[in-house]
């Protein structure tokens, strides 16, 4: 009466192809909000820091499949260069462009680099949904993230929001409250439906509500 | 106990069934514990294309990477945490309130609990086929644990199953749980979030879940007992 199946769920719904398409670069946008670009060299390094790869999971027990290396998401981007929101900084609006962004202040509003890599970093407070090609988190978001390639969420993390990429990678210690969902290679990132409420999503609009 | 809940007809047969296959990845380790709760808890879900999890617990990069790449679609909340970040706030909150004046009123277990779960815990009836409880409902007090196993009801879609553990005994230290294979759960020592409320006894652990369907309690060698709960 008890009996358990042994046979495995088929395997082709495993989103774990390999990363090889590439998003296509699309033309400039208005951004609705300057940041000040800082120099490449600085910028890039600290960039590097904070997405160093890390090991993804610190423990000795071996996933059941090894984590897809979302440490490829650290490798250089190609872009326009890297721009700064730097601490005590805030900024309220909408974010577009092609560089990289790197946020330490706050910001609240919408992030979209589709071209990019958005990183917020330990004293980074996002109130915003962030679509780029790489996100790597070491602070706070609320909002959703939508990455077309990869997102990595630091030890320090703190995301409330949904999160939909091909890639995650997640440290111990992380804080997330929200769906993950992946998408495949060659499948286009969008939203499928955010059936379960994200209760980022709220929390950000709510916030900015306040305001 | 009637558990009846999945046909279990069109399976191969039992003794292929029973015979031990060489997928358990996990060599044994004094922190990783068998679960046949588990097991069957993943039995549950199993037939459920594309189904919705949520874990209860903190985010774990093995347990996010076991239920995707089974297509699964996983939520999590680590709603322990949630609770003592709660917790912590109101007692800031009161702290600063002006005495005599509004939010220096004494506040009850229930209203806590109530407005905890006014941010918490917060999402659509029946949207998910599973939920990971780990042992939270241990660390609440009762006004707390009753709001939300009536909340996780609500959560659960019809068939839904829920997987809960209860310590025998005051555990002697705080762990976080993940999932390290379909039939083994890591316990990693953490800094304690939550003293341990109380120990249920079996009959308390039924009927607390006794809007639930069914129910099936596993008693592990480590005195700790895992609750299955059928909706």
């Amino acid at each position: 009466m008890w009996r358990k199946p042994t046979e495995a769920k088929p395997s082709s719904k495993a989103p774990t192809a390999p990363a090889t398409t590439s998003v296509p670069a699309k033309p400039q946008e208005p951004t609705a909000v300057s940041v000040q670009p800082s120099p490449p060299a600085p910028a890039t390094a600290a960039t590097t820091s904070t997405a160093t790869p890390a090991p993804i999971v610190a423990s000795a027990v071996p996933p059941i499949a090894p984590p897809v290396p979302v440490a490829s998401a650290v490798a250089p981007a190609i872009s326009a260069g890297t721009s700064t929101i730097s601490q005590g900084l805030k900024i309220r609006g909408e974010i577009t462009g092609m560089s990289d962004l790197v946020v330490e202040g706050e910001t609240q509003g919408k992030i979209r680099l589709a071209n990019g890599r958005v990183t917020v970093g330990a004293s980074g407070r996002v109130n915003a949904d962030i679509d780029a090609r790489e996100i790597v988190i070491n602070g706070t978001v609320h909002g959703n993230l939508k990455a077309a390639e990869s997102v990595r969420l630091g030890p320090n993390s703190h995301v409330e929001g949904s999160i939909l990429t091909r890639r995650i990678g997640i440290d111990d210690g992380a804080r997330l409250r929200g769906n993950v969902e992946m998408t495949r290679a060659g499948e286009a990132v969008t939203a499928e439906e955010p059936a379960v409420a994200a209760p980022a999503a709220r929390a950000a609009s709510a916030s900015s509500s306040e305001e | 106990m009637n558990w009846t809940a999945k046909a279990r007809l069109g399976t191969a047969p039992a003794t292929a069934r029973v015979k031990p296959g060489p997928v358990v990845s996990v060599p044994p380790r004094a922190n990783v514990r068998v679960s046949n709760g588990m097991k069957e808890f993943l039995w549950l879900i199993s037939d459920i294309d594309r189904g919705r999890v949520l874990d209860l617990g903190p985010v774990w990069q093995s347990t996010i990477n076991f239920f995707i790449e089974r297509g699964y679609r996983i939520s999590t909340e680590d709603l322990l945490r949630a609770w003592k970040d709660f917790l912590s706030t109101e007692e800031e909150r009161l702290r600063q309130a002006p005495v005599g004046g509004n939010g220096s009123e004494r506040v009850s277990q229930a209203a806590l609990a109530d407005k905890f779960l006014e941010t918490a815990l917060q999402y659509p009836e029946e949207s998910y086929h599973g939920v990971l409880a780990w042992d939270l409902f241990d660390y609440f007090d009762a006004e707390l644990m009753t709001r939300v196993m009536a909340r996780i009801f609500k959560i659960l879609c019809p068939g839904g199953a829920v997987l809960g553990l209860f310590h025998s005994r005051p555990p002697d230290r705080f762990h976080r749980y993940r999932l390290a294979d379909e039939q083994s759960i890591e316990l990693l020592p953490a800094p304690t979030l939550a003293v341990h409320a109380r120990v249920f006894q079996n009959r308390e652990i039924l009927d607390s879940f006794g809007q639930f369907r069914t129910s099936k309690t596993f008693v592990g060698r480590d005195q700790i007992r895992e609750g299955l709960f059928l909706k």
